[in-house]
């Protein structure tokens, strides 16, 4: 009997919270200063006892400040790793504008999120994040694509 | 009854039953295609664990193809038993699944509504499949239409309930070529 994919639907929508949350937690470095940032990069880490073990990193080529206290971000890269180091997820958008202050990120541009073994893949055209309401949506042109890995041959 | 139970371990369970382990059973040959799913847009409300595709929402899997305009996955809270697998999942509008069973058979299945239910209490899983049209949910067989209002597939038992059921056969028009074929009553 087939196994089906609809179990990976749930999983996306875990994996959708990671890049928010990351660049909340990243861009008040951002917010000390007015100038325009290249080549950024910040890092979140674990709670005790994994304090050492990277939790999400954000990069981005450039950060620009906007009027209303938003950040135009080019390049974006979010990863979210487990505990023990392993990729779990990585979110890229070529553009967005986050808003500190409403801890929202949105953008009209394409978003593509993958997990760590790329075998689970979603893509879309426009989108927002809402931090306090942890909510996503994607706006256009959803495409997922979901890579079952076959069982292991029967030994006999 | 072993149609029965054929036929709707593949329209409902197959369609819309969920798995914790992205593990099919391997099949010899090839490569297994990936499943794709498309939609206009797309909704994950961390808060609630629920997840909506909406609007033209395609999915194409090898096994199987199902269209609706709404598909709804609820996960159950964090920490509670199973809460890592899907306890709903709702295709809703113009529900359309195809598949092809018991030898490359095609089957057409359509409905307003497709539910997946999953619950565990205690030592007892609850999973059922209800597929529900108005006026009626229908299967289409090279052998017949079947037909009714409310159907529920129980995952567990392997057994169906069908409610306000009508069945309907007609000759296959087009020349099948299933020498075993004969009316598929399904109720």
């Amino acid at each position: 009997m087939q196994k089906c994919f609809f179990a990976v639907l749930a999983a996306f929508w875990l994996y959708a919270a990671a890049p928010a949350r990351a660049q909340l937690e990243s861009l008040p470095m951002l917010g000390a200063t007015n100038g325009y940032a290249t080549n950024i990069t910040s890092v979140v880490y674990f709670e005790p006892p994994h304090e050492q073990q990277v939790k999400m990193r954000m990069s981005g080529a450039e950060a620009l400040p906007l009027p209303g206290a938003l950040f135009d971000l080019k390049a974006m890269r979010v990863e979210k790793f487990s505990a023990d180091g392993k990729l779990e997820a990585v979110v890229e958008a070529p553009r967005c504008v986050f808003a500190p202050l409403d801890s929202a990120a949105s953008s009209a541009g394409r978003l593509a999120l993958r997990s760590g073994d790329g075998k689970f893949r979603v893509e879309g055209e426009g989108f927002l994040w809402l931090q306090n309401d942890q909510f996503l949506v994607i706006s256009n042109h959803v495409r997922t694509v979901i890579e079952f890995t076959p069982a292991k041959p029967d030994k006999s | 009854m072993n149609r029965k139970f054929l036929l709707w371990s593949l329209i409902l369970a197959a369609a819309v039953s969920v798995s914790a382990q992205l593990v099919l059973p391997g099949k010899k040959g090839a490569p297994r295609r990936p499943t794709q799913i498309e939609s206009d847009r797309a909704e994950f409300d961390l808060g609630t664990r629920r997840a909506i595709y909406l609007g033209h929402v395609k999915v194409d899997d090898p096994d199987l193809r199902l269209q609706c305009e709404q598909l709804t996955v609820d996960l159950p809270p964090e920490g509670t038993p199973g809460s890592g697998r899907p306890n709903n999942i709702l295709a809703e509008v113009n529900v359309v699944i195809d598949f092809s069973y018991n030898q490359g058979q095609p089957v057409h299945a359509t409905g307003d509504r497709a539910l997946y239910h999953y619950t565990v209490t205690g030592a007892v899983t609850n999973e059922t499949v209800t597929l529900t049209g108005s006026p009626y949910a229908k299967v289409i067989l090279p052998q017949g239409t079947n037909t009714a209002t409310e159907i529920i597939y129980d995952c567990v038992t392997h057994k169906i309930h069908a409610v306000g059921a009508i069945f309907i056969s007609k000759p296959n028009l087009n020349g099948g070529t299933d020498s075993n074929a004969s009316p598929a009553k399904l109720f």
